[in-house]
């Protein structure tokens, strides 16, 4: 018999809407809410043993201690495998599920699975690390879901290694490995270019990156001066690169105080870029960020100027390292009062 | 009036070698190909770039690892028009891709070369094993190959000359380069003369007559090069990578096959573009094989890549015109490898498919860490990718008992017949754009 322990949010735990989202996790004996519907599918006689139930707000606020809390909870029923959601294509709910099961695997080296919709933000931070049953975008979906979560459940419990996510229906962890094919990469090509030529399906090897389209703001209608930001991805640090930041494959991004220049001199600051070739930069860094002209306009009463440059190396950076560095320098200018931003690219 | 078409066919005789051995007479027969190995060490030594040159033979299954490799080429001569091998660079630039040409099939000659000051390095690491987990990687870890090292005079290893051009070194390390490839190129014809007046065990007729069967779909192959020496010169027009673009070229795929390209400079080892793996085209080779069947090949449009946004523009608009012109319905293309040959390449793609050309390329990943894509540039149309090997990919070489090519790596600091790890990048043809290998990267 397996010891299941089921994590759900107030909604699909039964106590409550988007009133109820601020509630610290609690947790009860036995199935709750759609626990029910799940203890359905069970095989044998697994059984879910306990629920924990996280308000969306409290988890998607607490940060790593609500999850500590949650774990808490699910340690005192001794699980041999848990299951969260599924959470189909909600935000915080999904990211939840997708920490609390992180946490379980982590912290209490016990499996753990979720249901996500492959877009949802869940997934995205999450499949590398948690088994995820791919869902539709609705809980319409529920009943094949939890179905094939229960089936999923019990075999993880059981301890067997899961195949491939084309074979369980689960998404891929988004991670690239190398592999061997029967035929060659020429003959391979071949047969991709007659199938999309007879217009049947055909699958290609190496799938684009998906860019979440990016909204352009709202004019600016406040009148001058308005606030202004210098950010840039050209690697711009003060000479000798004090920081450390790295010429390529960047996590990170820095801040450099600029109110007290007119512009970058030679040999104050420079790019660290390792992607292109930076003597124009070095030679003169504006080059590469415009303070000098910014400044100019700055002394002509047309705008007002941010204190700092905000700098990191987009040379190699991975779409995920780039979007979070993107919204924390977002974050940090709205939270600055700066109201538009000129970001120097390479 | 004569009519109909005039016709360029090639016949390769194919001569399969089960083993190469060491032996008084340099001779073929019954499969066994027998070097005098000084012989032929005396011949490639009379180069003046070169100190000395000695010459070993290596099998699949042995322990052995290949570093400071150069390049490889088939053992092959032009029997019908004789004297017309590796044109431009054996002899001057004559007609290839026509009439009857002899190969050693299942052999590989390879140069090593210890590096030179004034000579590129960044990408100059190159490396093979014949056995353990690491020779799944190479195509030349299948062959026996014979290896011929070479060794620089004195006054080269201790010039002290800065390169001004990064992409070739200085003109003593590219005369040196082209003298180890020389050498290369004379062995693989020293050897493929041993069957000058026999039958081969099969030949392969390349012919690119109009396909017998009406309505099949048309393919042109859009090649991208990274190494644009034809016929022994930079062509057609000026270089890719580190120079200006010229205009892509329409090319008799034959030519390809017969010589007239072979690899002029040090590229990353997983995409340099081996003599060896033109003379043996995998791309064409598929394309010649199904012409007639399911396909109708309608040959090969030669690129590179522009340096600038109006270059690449241009480039990029004629290769598809091009294509068209031909009769392309369908297109396969390589992309080179690098950052500015992804640009050129995409483009094309995108040229292509908005002109209701269906596009399939051929691409190798980098991506240094699982989590990322890998790629350089893409556009929305390049939408059927075969890819060839993530190249940052690394890979655990074991010990070996043996090292061919000199005592140390050149960006590697271990022992070379040591365990090491290091990316697929510096494995010989390793992920290279052809498709001639079966590894490919996987989503997981």
């Amino acid at each position: 018999m397996a010891r299941i322990v089921h994590y759900l949010n107030q909604f699909f735990g039964g106590l409550g809407g988007e009133d109820q989202a601020g509630m610290g996790p609690v947790s009860e004996l036995g199935p709750v809410g759609s626990g029910r519907g799940l203890t359905r599918f069970l095989e044998g006689e697994d059984r879910i043993v306990g629920t924990v139930i996280g308000g969306d707000n409290y988890m998607a606020q607490g940060g790593s201690r609500a999850v500590d809390e949650v774990i808490g909870l699910i340690a005192g029923f001794d699980p041999d495998v848990v299951v969260a959601g599924p959470a189909f294509g909600s935000g915080r709910y999904g990211l939840a599920c997708g920490a609390v099961c992180k946490a379980v695997i982590e912290h209490l080296g016990v499996p753990a699975v979720t249901g996500l919709h492959p877009d949802s933000p869940g997934a995205a931070d999450y499949r590398a690390w948690v088994p995820t049953l791919a869902t539709a975008e609705t809980a319409a979906s529920m009943g094949t879901a939890l179905e094939r979560l229960a089936h999923l459940a019990s075999r993880l419990a059981r301890g067997e290694e899961l195949g491939s996510a084309a074979e369980e229906g689960t998404l891929t962890k988004g991670l690239r490995r190398n592999t061997f094919e029967d035929l060659r990469g020429s003959t391979r090509a071949i047969e991709m270019l007659l199938t999309k030529m007879r217009g049947e399906p055909f699958a290609t090897e190496w799938p684009l990156p998906r860019y979440e389209p990016a909204e352009a703001s709202e004019p600016i209608t406040t009148g001058a001066p308005f606030r202004l930001a210098l950010v840039t991805e050209a690697g711009i640090v003060p000479a000798g690169n004090p920081d450390r930041l790295p010429s390529g494959w960047a996590t990170d991004w820095m801040r450099y105080p600029i109110q007290d220049r007119e512009g970058f001199a030679e040999g104050e600051f420079e790019s660290v870029h390792g992607g292109i070739d930076t003597s124009f930069a070095n030679q003169d860094p504006d080059r590469q960020v415009p303070l000098d002209a910014a400044r100019s306009m700055e002394q002509a009463g047309r705008l007002s100027l941010h204190s700092e440059l905000l700098s990191t190396t987009g040379n190699m950076g991975t779409l995920r390292d780039m979007t979070r560095i993107g919204a924390e320098m977002g974050r940090a200018l709205i939270a600055d009062g700066v109201q538009a931003a000129i970001v120097g690219s390479t | 009036m004569n009519s109909g078409p005039r016709r360029q066919i090639l016949d390769v005789g194919a001569f399969d070698v089960s083993d190469v051995r060491a032996g008084d007479k340099t001779a073929f027969a019954d499969g066994i190909l027998t070097i005098n190995i000084e012989e032929l060490e005396d011949q490639l030594s009379a180069d003046p770039d070169l100190a000395a040159v000695s010459v070993e033979i290596i099998r699949p299954g042995e322990s052995v690892r290949v570093i400071n490799a150069i390049d490889a080429v088939e053992p092959r001569i032009k029997v019908d028009p004789p004297g017309t091998d590796f044109s431009g660079l054996l002899t001057v630039p004559r007609l290839v891709g026509t009439g009857t040409t002899h190969a050693l099939k299942g052999v590989a000659v390879v140069e090593t070369a210890l590096p030179v000051p004034g000579e590129p390095r960044y990408w100059r690491e190159a490396v093979f094993d014949m056995a353990g987990s690491t020779a799944g990687y190479s195509p030349l870890s299948e062959l026996i190959n014979v290896v011929v090292s070479c060794e620089p005079t004195t006054a080269l290893l201790e010039s002290e000359d800065r390169p001004t051009n990064v992409f070739e070194g200085t003109p003593e390390a590219v005369e040196y380069n082209k003298a180890v490839r020389l050498a290369g190129l004379k062995a693989a014809r020293y050897l493929a003369e041993t069957t000058l007046g026999k039958t081969p065990d099969r030949v392969d007729t390349y012919d690119l007559a109009p396909s017998p069967v009406n309505g099949l779909p048309a393919v042109v192959y859009l090649y991208q090069l990274a190494i644009p020496f034809l016929h022994g010169e930079i062509a057609p027009g000026a270089g890719a990578i580190g120079g200006a673009a010229h205009l892509p070229t329409p090319i008799h795929p034959n030519e390809l096959l017969d010589g007239a390209l072979v690899c002029g400079w040090n590229a990353i080892a997983c995409m340099r573009e081996l003599t060896y793996t033109v003379q043996n085209h995998p791309i064409i080779e598929d394309l010649y094989a199904r012409h007639g069947q399911d396909i109708d090949f309608r040959g090969v449009v030669l690129f590179t890549n522009g340096d600038t946004r109006a270059a690449k523009e241009r480039l990029a608009n004629h290769a598809a015109n091009l294509a068209i012109m031909m009769g392309a319905e369908g297109a396969l293309i390589n992309y080179a490898g690098g950052g500015h040959p992804a640009v050129d390449a995409m483009m094309i793609c995108r040229n292509l498919e908005r002109r209701r050309v269906t596009t399939t390329m051929l691409s190798m990943e980098m991506a240094a860490n699982p989590g990322e894509s890998g790629f350089v540039h893409f556009v929305p149309e390049a939408d059927a990718i075969v890819s060839t090997g993530n190249y940052e990919e690394a890979v655990r070489f074991e010990p070996v008992e043996r090292v061919i090519g000199g005592d140390a790596l050149i960006r590697i600091e271990d022992d070379p017949s040591g365990a090491f790890e290091a990316p697929l990048a510096i494995v010989m043809a390793s992920t290279h754009q052809f498709g001639g290998t079966r590894i490919r990267g996987e989503e997981y």
